[in-house]
């Protein structure tokens, strides 16, 4: 059975997985050919600022009269590249780290889990913070980078204490015992038991990614931008008195409602890795 | 003699519901068991045996049919706090792992007060204490020393011991031990046999013994049931089914048994491997691996004969047809 | 025949971390000043109860742990003292077989990955169709036939009996001279022990493979080892050794007599009809703190003041075999 179709029917059998899935493929769309569908106009009309739903414009109108549900759209493309490039940075840190100290161990391994450990005390959220009002971040990958200067650290615990364990099995001493080297070991025996693991790891990943994203965008030490999901939560709530203006409401939930979709649909599409990877889970 | 029997177990079934597939891990049990003898349920692991158990205690997964009446009582049909004061005080259990059934953080003789408690609370510690004593002895322990230690100051055959004891606190009339000495070598085993039959003989304790190990079984059993693919095939005395097995099943296993007697020349093992519990063979379950299957044994499922205190479920036997090959009735010497 | 491997003086003692109190950290002595030759195509059994150190002598034979004390040899050369190249030799050639045959396999490899990659990665066969081969010809030889049906299913698809098969080919694919098989049928079921057992046999008869076969049942060590040798550990030292059956038909060691009593007879009338254990104490002293003298001697019915709990007895034939006991001459008259 080939990959991509032992995929599919995995997806299929687990309901969860599913609704993940379809969730976040429409979310990768919506960053990937939105755009040619929806085009944003900074064009102002305040006779129809802050309308309610309509079929003219779905999700309402902002502060300035323009379509909620263009700017989302426009605005996932951002979002989602950031969330891309902080998981993969943070992920494949997490991954080097790791594995240097799980499988060499020793003083590598010691020293590692200083940095680590030191790292893991970095209140995350506020170092953010602050990196981002000292460096101005301008690109996805500058801000994924700014994402990950501390969240590789409870990755690399989690892969070092999956490899430490998983060293110790049977099948790695018959290995080590057959004189298969450590190349070998780490590849063809370690490597392949992790992957779910680190599958699942970016996929959560990106979704703290977009969480922390968005909240550095909603206190706006980012460079504005109007269509981006954390700034039009900062306008919502700043200045439109979203929490206490009834016809602000639909404006402020736009932004909320995409990112509580993006994230159940990546917990939920999560749910469904170890299956496909677990030979043992496989529906047959 | 219907009062003879302590458990009368009644077509039961077991299903498991696991990702769209259902295992059928007991099907259609019906067994009665002897007051105050040593039954052993034997198979080999997968035949149902533990699940058979459980249901005794009406505890754990698994979807329940049929019928387990103790004392007029059907078990399958206690609830709340009915079944909680039943199970330990008239049923109770000595598990394969002892280590495990133990609280590491609590002392032993705190876990004999609270088990006791959860049961009677108007029974005083001394009381409590003084019984738990008596039953450690009974096991070869040192009370004064056992009852302030931690299980993990206790070796493997000690836990296993006062896990004994444990079980006859509250006078149960039944134990069932599952697998009770398969973390244990040869001589605490053994040693752990003797106590167990004491206890049997002299406390009248009905004993249900789930084991894989025929040398345990021709050591304490008084009955035998071997189960084979969440069935019973064959029940009888043990000294019956030792010396006259009648199902090719239980001849199989006697004979592929390595022995320090025998000269082990004409053991040979059963072929194949035992069937998947969510597609059984049709027929008889054992029928693809029995050597002295025929026709009708894929077809028909084998009905269960009774003859004296024994049962049988096999087409051979008493068939004139099988006469000639079987060869069950040789085995005798 | 010469010897395969030499064990000799070979103690293994592990440091336990100090207590919080700071008493000295106790040790524990798994091995002790053990003696053994394992022959050329032989088949040794090695017996005892847990905790009397046959895994971790199996260990050193397969050079997973390092001994504290004495040498072991192969081909007559010391293991952590050879060249590099015989020391690779050796290790393809000495190969191990675990009790748990689940935790043997990679769940996520397949049977054909888990046998080809190995002997590709070693340079045993030449590309990927001459590997495929190679690995349905072993599958074969270990009874799984047709070897095809094998190659794409995955451990947990196969039962106890078939993986432990899988990993017995696995340790033939380097074409080894001795196999160390720890407990190779505890976790296969009860109707497959028996060809597993046959299967280990026939390999040493028809490759030559020496087997050291470690296990705590005395009846399959009986079934296998036969024509082989028998050693019996207590608290990690060696307490009886040589031909097995000279051994079973006259046990010497007063620990092994015991051992014997214990096993249950696969029949009813002789089971219940057996004298007590011939033993004073049921359960084994703490592995931290053995017993003076002859470990045995506080369990054991011989054992005489004023000897037993001084002096250790060593090894010494008796009859036929050697017996680490100062009374092994009584213990054959009582």
């Amino acid at each position: 059975m080939s990959v991509v179709v032992r995929f599919f029917t995995t997806i299929y059998y687990n309901k969860k997985a599913l609704i993940g899935f379809i969730l976040v493929v429409f979310f990768v769309l919506m960053a990937l050919i939105g755009p040619l569908f929806f085009h944003f106009s900074t064009a102002i009309d305040y006779s129809a600022r802050l309308d309610p739903p309509s079929f003219a414009h779905p999700l309402g109108t902002d502060f300035a009269g323009r379509d909620t549900l263009t700017e989302i759209v426009i605005g996932s493309q951002q979002v989602l590249s950031v969330a891309f490039w902080a998981a993969l940075i943070s992920l494949s840190a997490g991954v080097v780290i790791g594995i240097l100290a799980g499988f060499i161990g020793g003083v590598v391994d010691e020293i590692l889990m200083i940095i680590i450990n030191l790292v893991l005390t970095i209140p995350s959220f506020s170092l953010n913070l602050i990196l981002a009002a000292i460096f101005s971040v301008t690109s996805p990958v500058a801000f994924g980078l700014l994402l990950s200067v501390t969240a590789w650290a409870p990755l690399a615990l989690g892969v070092r204490a999956q490899i430490l364990s998983l060293r110790e099995r049977d099948y790695i001493t018959v290995a080590r015992l057959m004189g298969l080297g450590k190349g070998y070991i780490l590849t063809r025996e370690l490597l392949p038991n992790i992957v779910s693991y680190l599958t699942i790891n970016f996929i959560q990943s990106a979704s703290g990614a977009v969480q922390a994203s968005v909240g550095i965008m909603l206190l706006g030490l980012v460079p504005y931008s109007v269509t981006n999901w954390g700034q039009m939560l900062n306008i919502a709530i700043n200045q439109n008195g979203g929490l206490s203006n009834p016809s602000g409401v639909y404006y402020m939930l736009s932004p909320i409602l995409a990112l509580t979709l993006f994230t159940f649909g990546c917990f939920l599409f999560a749910n469904g890795i170890d299956d496909f990877f677990n030979p043992r889970l496989r529906t047959s | 003699m219907e009062d003879s029997y302590i458990l009368k177990i009644a077509n039961l079934n077991v299903d498991y519901v696991t990702r769209g597939s259902v295992v059928h891990a007991v099907s259609d049990v019906s067994l009665s068991i002897p007051a105050g003898k040593l039954t052993a349920i034997v198979g080999e692991s997968g035949c149902g045996k533990s699940t058979l158990t459980t249901a005794l205690l009406h505890y754990g997964m698994g979807q329940r049919r049929g019928a387990i009446l103790y004392q007029d009582k059907d078990i399958l049909k206690l609830k709340g706090e009915e079944l909680r004061k039943f199970r330990w005080s008239e049923i109770s259990m000595v598990f394969q792992a002892s280590q495990s059934a133990l609280n590491p953080v609590m002392r032993v003789g705190e876990q004999f007060i609270e088990t006791y408690r959860e049961h009677d609370r108007k029974v005083s510690k001394k009381a409590i204490v003084e019984k738990a004593s008596q039953l450690l002895e009974y096991v070869r322990l040192d009370p004064k020393r056992v009852l302030q230690s931690y299980p993990h100051e206790l070796s493997g055959g000690m836990k296993q011991r006062v896990m004994i004891a444990l079980s006859l606190l509250l006078d149960p009339k039944v134990v069932i031990l599952d697998e009770p000495t398969t973390a244990l070598d040869v001589i605490t085993q053994d040693a752990i046999f003797d106590i167990l039959l004491k206890i049997n003989r002299e406390f009248n304790t009905t004993m249900i013994l789930v084991t894989h190990d025929f040398g345990i079984v021709a050591k304490v059993a008084d009955y035998v049931a071997v189960m084979y693919a969440g069935q019973v095939v064959e029940y009888n005395d043990v000294r019956r089914v030792f010396k006259r097995p009648q199902h090719p099943y239980t001849k199989g296993l006697i004979e592929s048994t390595p022995s320090l007697l025998s000269n082990n020349e004409e053991i040979s093992e059963i072929d194949g491997t035992p069937p998947d519990l969510r597609n059984k063979p049709q027929g008889c379950v054992f029928h693809p691996r029995c050597p002295i299957a025929r026709p009708i044994c894929s077809r028909e499922i084998p009905a269960a004969r009774i003859e004296g205190d024994g049962m049988v479920a096999c087409h051979a036997y008493g068939h004139p047809l099988y006469a000639q090959e079987s060869n069950i009735e040789k085995v005798g010497g | 025949m010469g010897a395969l491997m030499t064990i000799e003086n070979v103690s293994m003692t592990f440091q336990m971390k100090k207590n919080l109190i700071g008493g000295p950290a106790p040790q524990v002595h798994a091995l002790s000043e053990v003696n053994l030759e394992i022959p050329q195509g032989s088949i040794v059994a090695v017996v005892g109860e847990s905790g009397c150190g046959k895994t971790t002598l199996g260990k050193a034979i397969v050079g997973l742990q390092k001994p504290t004390g004495g040498r072991i040899l192969y081909d007559g050369e010391d293991l952590y003292n050879m060249s590099g190249d015989h020391f690779a030799q050796y290790r393809k050639q000495v190969q191990m077989v675990m009790q748990d045959s689940f935790a043997a396999l990679n769940p996520m490899r397949s049977v054909g990955q888990a046998l080809a990659v190995p002997l590709q990665k070693l340079g045993i066969v030449k590309g990927r169709k001459a590997a495929r081969d190679r690995v349905i010809a072993l599958l074969e030889s270990v009874g799984l036939v047709p070897g095809e049906q094998f190659l794409a299913k995955y451990p947990h698809q196969l039962s106890g009996g078939q993986r432990q098969r899988v990993c017995l080919a696995r340790a033939i694919s380097l074409s080894p001279r001795l196999i160390v098989a720890d407990e190779p049928v505890s976790g296969v079921d009860v109707s497959s022990r028996l060809s597993i057992l046959k299967l280990m046999s026939s390999l040493n008869k028809e490759l030559g493979i020496a087997f050291v076969y470690i296990t705590h049942d005395l009846s399959t060590a009986r079934y296998i080892a036969g024509q082989g040798k028998l050693a019996v550990m207590y608290l990690g030292r060696l307490v009886e050794f040589g031909d097995l059956q000279s051994v079973l038909d006259r046990p010497r060691h007063p620990y092994l007599r015991a051992l014997l009593t214990a096993v249950p007879a696969p029949d009813p009338d002789l089971a219940r009809n057996r004298p007590p254990l011939p033993l004073k104490d049921l359960d084994l002293p703490d592995a931290t703190r053995l017993p003076s003298g002859c470990s045995f001697h506080p369990r054991c019915p011989l054992a005489a003041a004023g000897r037993c709990e001084q002096e250790v007895p060593q090894l010494h034939m008796v009859g036929a075999s050697a017996v680490a006991c100062h009374f092994a001459d009584m213990a054959d008259i009582s």
